[in-house]
C-alpha cells in the first residue's frame, strides 16, 4: 500500500532527522504549513485544498 | 588513561571566557558556563562509574546517537558534578530511555516539559542531596547539578536543542536542572522506592515528564478532608495534559501536609485515591473549542467516564505520592506530558 507522511513547516526538520536515521531517507514526506490546531473547520478546508494536489502527486510519485 | 575511548579531542583556548565563547560557538551548553571536560576529569568520573568508557547506557531520540559511559561522563563534567554524582546521572538516562517514558516525543514536544529527576534512597544522603528546605530550588550542588547534566545529555547526545528539535512553543526554566530527593525523614509512609517494589536500602531514581512545580498552599486546614479539597482543586487544571492525555503526574506533599492527612489513618493509597477520585475538572471549566478537540480524542469509554467531569489520569494510581521540603505549609504538583509514564532505574 502507498503511504504518505504528513508534517507541518514547524516540524519538517525533525520529520526529515527521524526518516534518515530510520534507514528511509527518501521518506514521502509532505509539508503542510503551520498552524493546523485553532483553524476553524473552513479554514481547515481551505488549508487540506491547497496541498491535496500536492499530496496526490506524492502519493503517485516513484 | 586505559580503555576504549571514542570522544573526539578538541583544542579549546586554556583562557576560561574563550573557551565559555567557544563552546557557546559551537552549541555544547545551555547558556550557563561550563566546566572543561578535560580528558583528566572524564577519566576520574568513569572511574567513579566503575563502567567501561564505550559502554552504551542508550541510544537517546531524536539523534537516536549512543549516549555511552563516557558521552554521559563528558557532559556530568561540564555541568558541574562531583565524580560520585554520575552514577545518578547514568541511572538517569537508563530510566528516560525506557520506552514507557516516550523519549522522542518528550524530547521534541511543543509542551513545556522537562525531565525531573527523583532519587529515592541512602544515596540521596550519601551525595549530600537536599531533600528539605528549598529542596526544588538552588543551592545545593548535587541537585542542581545532577539535573544540568541530564539535560546536557539531553541536548548534546540526543540533539534536543530549543528550536531546532526540541520544539518546545515556551519551554521551561526546569530544563536547566530539575533534580530532587525525597525526604524519607520526614515521611509518615514507606519510601516510594519501596512502594515501587524496591528495598528499602536500595536507591532508585525515577524520571519524571513533568511540567514545573504547581503550588498548593494551605495554611488553613485543620482536617484531612479540607486538605484534600484544596490539594485536588490545584490538581484540577484545564490547562494540563494529564486532563486529557492521561498518564501519570506527582505530587509531593510537604511534611507538614503528609503528616495532616497520616495523623486521620490515610496511607498512601488512600491519599492517591481520594485525590484521582476528587480531581475532576468540570466541562465548563474548558474553552468550549479545547473540549471540543479533547472529545476528539478520548476513547468512548473514557467518554462515558467523563460526562460531567474531566480527571486527572486514569486510576489512583496514577497520582504518585511522595514527600519532599521542609517545615512550612506548602506542597506542590508536578502535572506530565501525559503520553508518558515516570520510569525507574536502581542507581547501581
Amino acid at each position: 500500500m502507498r503511504t504518505l507522511t504528513v508534517t507541518s513547516d514547524r516540524f519538517q526538520e525533525l520529520g526529515r532527522l527521524q526518516a534518515r536515521t530510520l534507514g528511509v531517507p527518501d521518506l514521502r514526506l509532505a509539508v503542510i504549513p503551520h498552524p493546523l490546531a485553532g483553524l476553524d473547520p473552513e479554514a481547515a478546508r481551505e488549508r487540506g485544498r491547497s496541498v491535496g494536489r500536492e499530496l496526490v502527486a506524492l502519493l503517485g510519485a516513484p | 588513561m586505559t580503555g576504549d575511548w571514542a570522544s573526539a579531542r578538541v583544542e579549546v583556548p586554556a583562557d576560561l571566557d574563550a573557551f565559555q565563547d567557544e563552546m557557546e560557538r559551537r552549541g555544547w551548553g545551555d547558556g550557563l558556563p561550563l566546566v572543561p571536560p578535560t580528558p583528566e576529569r572524564v577519566a576520574a568520573f568513569v572511574a567513579a562509574a566503575g563502567r567501561p568508557p564505550a559502554e552504551v547506557v542508550a541510544s537517546l531520540p531524536p539523534t537516536w546517537a549512543e549516549a555511552t559511559v563516557e558521552k554521559v561522563a563528558v557532559n556530568a563534567v561540564m555541568a558541574g558534578c562531583r565524580p560520585e554524582h554520575l552514577p545518578v546521572v547514568l541511572a538517569a538516562i537508563r530510566a528516560a530511555a525506557q520506552e514507557p517514558f516516550n523519549l522522542y516525543a518528550v524530547q521534541t514536544t511543543t509542551h513545556p516539559c522537562a525531565v525531573l529527576v527523583v532519587v529515592s534512597g541512602p544515596v540521596a544522603g550519601d551525595l549530600g542531596m537536599n531533600a528539605g528546605y528549598g529542596a526544588f530550588g538552588p543551592g545545593n550542588r548535587a541537585n542542581a547539578t545532577i539535573g544540568r547534566a541530564v539535560r546536557l545529555v539531553l541536548m548534546n547526545v540526543g540533539g534536543a536543542r530549543p528550536g531546532t528539535l526540541d520544539r518546545a512553543t515556551q519551554g521551561t526554566p526546569a530544563k536547566y536542572t530539575y533534580c530532587v530527593a525525597e525526604n524519607d525523614a520526614a515521611s509518615p509512609w514507606e519510601p516510594l522506592r519501596v512502594a515501587l517494589g524496591h528495598d528499602a536500602a536500595d536507591s532508585v531514581v525515577t524520571v519524571v515528564a513533568g511540567e514545573g512545580p504547581h503550588n498548593i498552599n494551605d495554611h488553613g486546614s485543620t482536617t484531612a478532608a479540607s486538605l484534600l479539597r484544596q490539594i485536588t482543586g490545584t490538581l484540577a487544571t484545564p490547562g494540563s495534559n494529564n486532563a486529557y492525555m492521561q498518564g501519570d503526574s506527582y505530587l509531593f506533599l510537604g511534611p507538614e501536609h503528609a503528616r495532616q492527612l497520616a495523623a486521620e489513618g490515610l496511607d498512601r493509597a488512600a491519599v492517591q485515591r481520594l485525590v484521582f477520585e476528587g480531581a475532576r475538572i468540570p466541562r465548563e471549566r474548558f474553552g468550549p473549542g479545547q473540549l471540543e478537540r479533547i472529545e476528539q480524542v478520548l476513547s468512548a469509554d473514557q467518554l462515558a467516564a467523563t460526562r460531567e467531569a474531566l480527571r486527572v489520569g486514569a486510576g489512583p494510581e496514577d497520582v504518585r505520592v511522595l514527600v519532599v521540603g521542609g517545615d512550612g505549609r506548602h506542597s506542590c504538583w508536578v502535572p506530565t506530558f501525559g503520553m508518558t509514564r515516570s520510569c525507574t532505574e536502581p542507581i547501581t
